[in-house]
């Protein structure tokens, strides 16, 4: 598929933390021995909710890069794109939530190394898209 | 009943209200509070509180940014920093009062996100309201930057 319109450089980012932390809320939900799952389970029903929504919104960030930056200009999610920043910072702070969470009930420290990269990524592509956006690009 | 005793009774109203608040907090230590909290967990409470502070300096900068003529900040260091301060200090009220009252993680989790952005919208309704002359103000009324 080649991109139809001019797209800024970061849709791969947008798409990487997408996926990222949709499978970070996949593997949470369904998951069964691994230790998000484990947290989750032990953290009651409402973390199912939480992750299920998280997964949703990362969903939501994967239909955005197709639709936004791929799709011809007829095709346009213009709710998602004017309000994407905060899209992203909802997939930086899903992980952190999930950090947090472990932090409480487990020493498992190294875990949080893996899910520094989705949230430091989702909030310098927030930043981004704000500021490209507020100078028109 | 005229509009000044009106105010003037809410405002005493308002006042009394503290007290119960405050004989509350009295009973509460900060040494039984954080008992069994590790480090962790109170950096991974300050980045969430930060992001959650982010995402309502971030809203703000773009509407500045779509109204501005020039498209440049006006003073972005004081405009970051007082939107960073409420939701920091939000964001540990809440986590401490949380804890306190052993609230579930989840939703400890919702109450600390949702405190820390109500806090920079807070402080920022608060700037625009005493301190418009020196922090951008909004609607339109930046144009004169």
């Amino acid at each position: 598929m080649t991109p139809t319109r001019q797209m800024p450089m970061y849709w791969f980012g947008r798409l990487y933390v997408a996926l990222h932390v949709g499978v970070i809320a996949l593997v949470a939900c369904f998951g069964q021995g691994t230790l998000f799952y484990k947290v989750m389970i032990e953290s009651g029903e409402l973390g199912f909710w939480c992750m299920l929504a998280l997964a949703v919104v990362s969903a939501v960030g994967v239909v955005d890069v197709f639709v936004n930056d791929f799709l011809p200009r007829r095709f346009n999610l213009f709710l998602v794109k004017r309000h994407r920043h905060f899209l992203l910072m909802a997939l930086a702070i899903g992980p952190l939530s999930m950090a947090f969470v472990i932090a409480k009930r487990t020493d498992f420290g190294i875990v949080y190394a893996s899910l520094a990269l989705p949230i430091i990524g989702a909030t310098m592509l927030a930043a981004m898209d704000v500021y490209a956006r507020g100078r028109g690009k | 009943m005229s509009a000044n005793y009106l105010r003037i009774v809410l405002k005493c109203l308002l006042v009394a209200l503290w007290l119960p608040a405050l004989a509350i907090a009295g009973t509460v230590t900060l040494d039984q509070t954080l008992d069994g909290i590790t480090l962790p967990t109170l950096i991974i409470v300050f980045v969430l509180s930060s992001l959650s502070g982010a995402t309502a300096l971030l809203q703000r900068i773009d509407r500045e940014l779509r109204t501005s003529v020039t498209k440049t900040l006006p003073r972005p260091t004081l405009f970051a920093s007082a939107h960073m301060l409420g939701s920091w200090l939000a964001g540990c009220l809440a986590f401490m009062l949380c804890e306190n009252q052993n609230a579930n993680d989840w939703l400890e989790l919702g109450v600390i996100v949702a405190a820390s952005f109500a806090g920079a919208k807070f402080i920022e309704s608060i700037s625009e309201k005493y301190l418009a002359h020196w922090t951008p103000t909004t609607k339109g009324r930046n144009e004169k930057y």
